[in-house]
């Protein structure tokens, strides 16, 4: 993750061009140009970070549900058919709980990280989204995991 | 806070030019697009040729666009009206024998199959194909042969699947094809074999337009275009395009594995086999509910370019809509099973798709009070795009409603496969999707033909839809409730369901004229309309600064963007800093004088890469009919018919991708970089490149995900695996094909550093990655050829098979691509700074390896880690 880039104006409405070799030499990459004097031809700035904290909540929230309908339909399936379970019926009681809080607060707390980059000055609004996403992604884990504690695993 | 946060004050107001008596509407007050002497000049380098061959060769995004509107236009009518009607007519009283059971079978499995996979989403991808350009201030699509490619196997696809008409085959076990029903016990005949086949050839298109639409979105944007100042089209284009990826590939998947079911004796569905018909339904369902937000994304982003200009306010809450767009992109995964409530799958599994299925009306819901924010900020312009968008908002409410409450199992137990579901369905993808549809066509109507379509006739078709649309399916919902199933032919008379059914029959009276009206309103309004200026709506986005209809190549100078509606909020759309300018002029005059189109930075829309798109070409049309090839002759078991397919494919897609002469030198490359800070490709990007193979990369994984998903499914499904007189796999032989595969990846990746370092290398490199990947397949072929079992004794046998089949695909690919590339690379074609081909074989056996590693420890390993 490329933390420089969160310093770039992206979004700012006054607009800048790619930095030239005078500017910012942190931020750029120089991309391969094979004949010198290189002139300020640059890679642009890698957005994989920004990425990654904007998507986080959705990630997690993908992650959690196939965590937990995977464990549930294999536990299931292997009592139906009379097969050694990984973890049983008690196993995945535990491991939704587990997986629905440890997701839960990782996603509120992938908001708050969105949030923080939002406020940086210049920061792209991308990370606004992020925050929303964050947000969204928390309640949804939480709605999917909370039905484990009534009802039974495999009825 | 950024601008677009901060300046929500009005919007220009309305000065329009024109009244009634006017031949001419337009908004004089905004910005247009700058046009420079060489603008003929680049319109006839983008235009197709002239003639039948232009027509066959043809790239040219406003063709493509075009033709998939109306080829799914055509399907509409075919699949979605003719049908409907024959259906409503059977249904209109009790007891009715006009069409017997065989033929409303055949119906309906056509309605919803045509419907789904044939209509709406080429007419998406048409929409998207046709407008991104111009949309995000770029020239073309990034790959207007794959676009080409697209429509032809849509075209054909749809063509293969209608031509069992003529065979009286039609395809009859509902739009689903459920197994066992299906399976070639109780479907024999060829009908089923039409649905995989011909549909799986559109879906083929459909994966080739989203990865075309994703990557124009990402990268062919106009220079300070962000990702938060994109139209809300292109974002749900963007996510549209990602979920298709993720939805169509465990279909095609999933058909494969039918089709070796039914074709060639293969056990994936048969229980008495280790198989499971409930493995159908959920690698059916995994694509088949995204597939309904699939369709609706795109209708929300037509929606979200429609509704501001009709009001003059930019959309309120921009950030929320387009956290909402990938929430419910995201969210749309995990709703798959609540098709399959009634099943009998486990409590809990139950209640997580319910919590799914209902927590996705949070961002559908922020979504349509975004809109009635919009409205409620603005000033409604009453013509006939606007009143669509109302049909849409109270139509599709209703929908979601009752989307909410099918979402809860214990109701959904009652209503399952009841006509509430019917009605439901239709209200969600007729007012969700239909009607967003014909508010995009009347409002980009006059881009692209410069004719305004009629507000008489349009008034008519609204009214005539939404009326139509209300009567026929709102009743549905009450007989549902009544109790009248799905899918039947016919219903008792002493049942109470008859006035409904009168009720249903003839609102579609009301909708067939509608629909004739809307075919009347575009052919008069194309002969007749009254002119269009560029911006007769006095919209904000940029396709409105160009000319009505705009240029081949849109842009001749392209546009420098400060915000989400530049055109309210900029007095000129070509000022930005020195560079930009510089930059953007230059575009429009020598030495840019081939197909130049512009790259920018994923995140700031900052310039990064001026390449050339590719032109022209016949191979498209050959890759589609090779691709047709092969489904056609599997439906005649033609086998040897399909291995001409599978050569034919080869070789088009080589002569494809055939690089042409680059149209400057490198010193002229260089040159240009040197005064303009910004890399040129006269020869091919390397940074689309890039971007295409790694989408190329993430659609094989995905088809080897959905492979691994059903090997695992069937593993627990048979709690003795392998199967008891089968012996388990060898050992030697996996770590011996994993072996090569890293060798092969490690060879390449050493030629391609000896060609960047300027030393000798490359084609050594290259052709040992080529023996070492041979010398993998060759291994596994023979140990898949001598194997104690064959593909149709067991589930077990079987899913080997196909997931080692799968392999040697991939590594065929990579194969073929090694040797192209390895032939360029001796005739000395990769220099320093030309060397994308190389690139991508490099990356390709990376992926390959990877993938062959994971098909090696599922097939191999995982028998002795499940004990």
């Amino acid at each position: 993750m490329n933390d420089a880039n969160h310093d770039l104006p992206i979004d700012d409405s006054t607009v800048q061009g790619a930095p030239t070799a005078a500017g910012p030499a942190h931020d750029r990459i120089p991309i391969d140009t094979f004949r010198e004097p290189h002139e300020p031809a640059v890679r642009a700035a890698s957005t994989i970070g920004m990425w990654l904290v904007v998507l986080s909540g959705p990630a997690l929230w993908i992650g959690h549900f196939f965590v937990v309908y995977l464990a549930a339909e294999a536990s299931c399936a292997a009592d139906r058919t009379r097969q050694m379970s990984f973890i049983g019926t008690d196993g995945v009681t535990a491991l939704v709980v587990a997986a629905t809080v440890v997701a839960v607060l990782l996603a509120i707390a992938g908001g708050f990280l969105a949030r923080a980059r939002a406020a940086r000055p210049g920061a792209p609004d991308m990370y606004r989204i992020g925050a929303l996403l964050s947000w969204l992604s928390s309640f949804a884990i939480l709605l999917v995991g909370v039905p484990i504690m009534v009802l039974p695993v495999c009825g | 806070m950024t601008q677009h946060d901060t300046d929500r004050g009005d919007v220009p107001p309305d000065h329009r030019g024109a009244d009634d008596d006017n031949d001419w509407v337009n908004d004089p007050s905004t910005p247009l697009a700058r046009e420079l002497e060489t603008s003929a000049e680049l319109n006839a380098l983008w235009d197709d040729k002239p003639g039948l061959w232009g027509k066959l060769t043809a790239v040219q995004n406003d063709a493509i666009g075009v033709r998939m509107l109306l080829t799914g236009f055509f399907f509409l009518l075919l699949g979605g009206s003719l049908d409907s009607f024959v259906m409503r007519l059977q249904l209109a009283r009790p007891d009715s024998e006009l069409i017997g059971p065989g033929l409303y079978s055949e119906l309906f499995t056509n309605h919803g199959s045509v419907t789904m996979f044939l209509v709406i989403l080429p007419i998406f991808e048409g929409f998207a194909i046709l407008l991104l350009p111009t949309i995000l201030g770029s020239r073309e699509m990034p790959f207007p042969r794959l676009g080409a490619f697209a429509y032809w196997t849509f075209l054909m696809g749809g063509l293969l699947y209608y031509s069992s008409a003529l065979f009286q085959a039609v395809p009859n076990a509902g739009w689903f094809a459920y197994t066992p029903l299906s399976g070639p016990i109780f479907s024999p005949d060829l009908n089923l074999d039409f649905w995989v086949l011909g549909l799986g050839t559109a879906e083929v298109g459909a994966i080739a337009g989203a990865v075309e639409i994703i990557i124009a979105v990402l990268k062919l944007r106009a220079p300070g275009m962000s990702l938060t100042r994109m139209p809300l089209f292109a974002w749900a284009m963007l996510v549209f395009g990602f979920m298709v990826l993720f939805a169509f590939t465990p279909l095609i998947v999933g058909s494969l594995l039918l089709e070796l079911e039914r074709g060639f004796g293969f056990h994936f569905f048969t229980p008495g086999e280790g198989g499971s018909s409930l493995l159908w339904q959920h690698l059916f369902w995994i694509f088949g509910h995204p597939e309904v937000y699939i369709q609706f994304l795109p209708a929300t982003g037509v929606i979200s370019m429609v509704l501001p200009a009709m009001v003059r306010r930019r959309i309120a809450g921009y950030n929320w809509m387009v956290a909402a767009m990938i929430g419910i992109g995201v969210l749309s995964f995990g709703l798959w099973a609540h098709h399959m409530f009634t099943v009998g799958l486990p409590t809990i599994v139950l209640a997580f798709f319910a919590s799914a299925s209902m927590v996705i009306a949070i961002p559908a819901a922020v979504q349509i009070f975004s809109w009635v924010a919009t409205i409620w900020d603005g000033r409604v312009q009453w013509k006939t795009p606007f009143l669509f968008v109302v049909g849409f908002l109270s139509t599709f409410v209703v929908g979601g409603i009752t989307g909410v409450m099918v979402a809860a199992v214990p109701f959904d137990e009652q209503a399952h496969d009841s006509y509430f579901v019917v009605g439901h369905l239709h209200y969600v993808l007729i007012g969700g999707v239909a009607l967003p549809m014909f508010a995009g066509i009347y409002y980009w109507f006059p881009k692209f033909t410069g004719r305004m379509m009629s507000e008489r006739l349009g008034k008519w078709n609204f009214w005539l839809l939404f009326a139509g649309i209300h009567v026929t399916f709102f009743p549905m919902h009450i007989v549902g409730l009544l109790g009248m199933p799905r899918r039947i032919y016919t219903y008792p008379a002493d049942s109470g369901w008859a006035i409904y059914n009168l009720i249903s029959s003839l609102g579609v009276l009301l909708i067939l004229p509608g629909l004739g009206l809307f075919i009347v309103n575009v052919y008069r309004s194309y002969r007749y309309g009254r002119r269009a200026g560029p911006n007769p709506w006095g919209a904000g986005t940029l396709e409105w600064a160009l000319p009505s209809p705009p240029a081949q190549h849109s842009w001749t100078v392209p546009p420098i963007v400060h915000s989400s509606s530049p055109l309210w909020d900029q007095d000129d759309l070509h000022s930005g800093t020195e560079r930009q300018e510089k930059l953007v002029n230059a575009m429009g005059k020598w030495p840019l004088k081939w197909r130049a189109v512009l790259v920018v930075g994923t995140g700031d829309g900052e310039p990064e890469e001026i390449f050339r798109v590719a032109d022209t070409s016949v191979w498209p049309l050959i890759t589609a009919l090779g691709t047709v090839g092969i489904f056609a002759s599997e439906l005649l078991k033609f086998r040897l018919g399909a291995v001409a397919g599978a050569a034919l494919i080869t070789f088009a897609v080589i002569m494809w991708n055939r690089p042409n002469p680059p149209a400057m030198t490198e010193e002229e490359e260089l040159d240009f970089e040197a005064e303009h800070g910004v890399p040129v490709r006269a020869s091919g990007s390397i940074v689309i490149a890039r971007w295409a193979l790694g989408i190329a990369l993430l659609f094989l994984s995905i088809a080897f995900g959905s492979f691994v998903l059903a090997y695992f499914y069937l593993r627990i499904e048979n709690p003795v695996w392998p199967p008891t007189d089968v012996a388990d796999p060898s050992i030697p032989t996996a770590v011996f094909v994993v072996a090569l595969m890293v060798a092969a990846a490690l060879s390449a990746a050493y030629g391609r550093r000896a060609l960047l370092a300027g030393r000798r290398g490359i084609v050594a490199g290259l052709a040992a990655a080529g023996v070492a990947g041979m010398a993998a397949g060759g291994v596994l072929a023979y140990d898949l050829w001598t194997l104690s079992f064959g593909s149709s004794d067991h589930s077990y046998g079987s899913i080997f098979h196909a997931l080692a089949g799968f392999a040697l695909v991939v590594l065929f690919i990579a194969f073929v691509m090694s040797a192209t590339t390895l032939y360029d690379a001796i005739r000395g074609q990769f220099t320093p700074r030309r060397f994308s081909p190389v690139d991508n074989t490099v990356r390709m056996w990376i992926g390959a390896s990877v993938i062959i590693t994971g098909t090696i420890l599922v097939l191999y390993a995982s028998p002795y880690l499940m004990r």
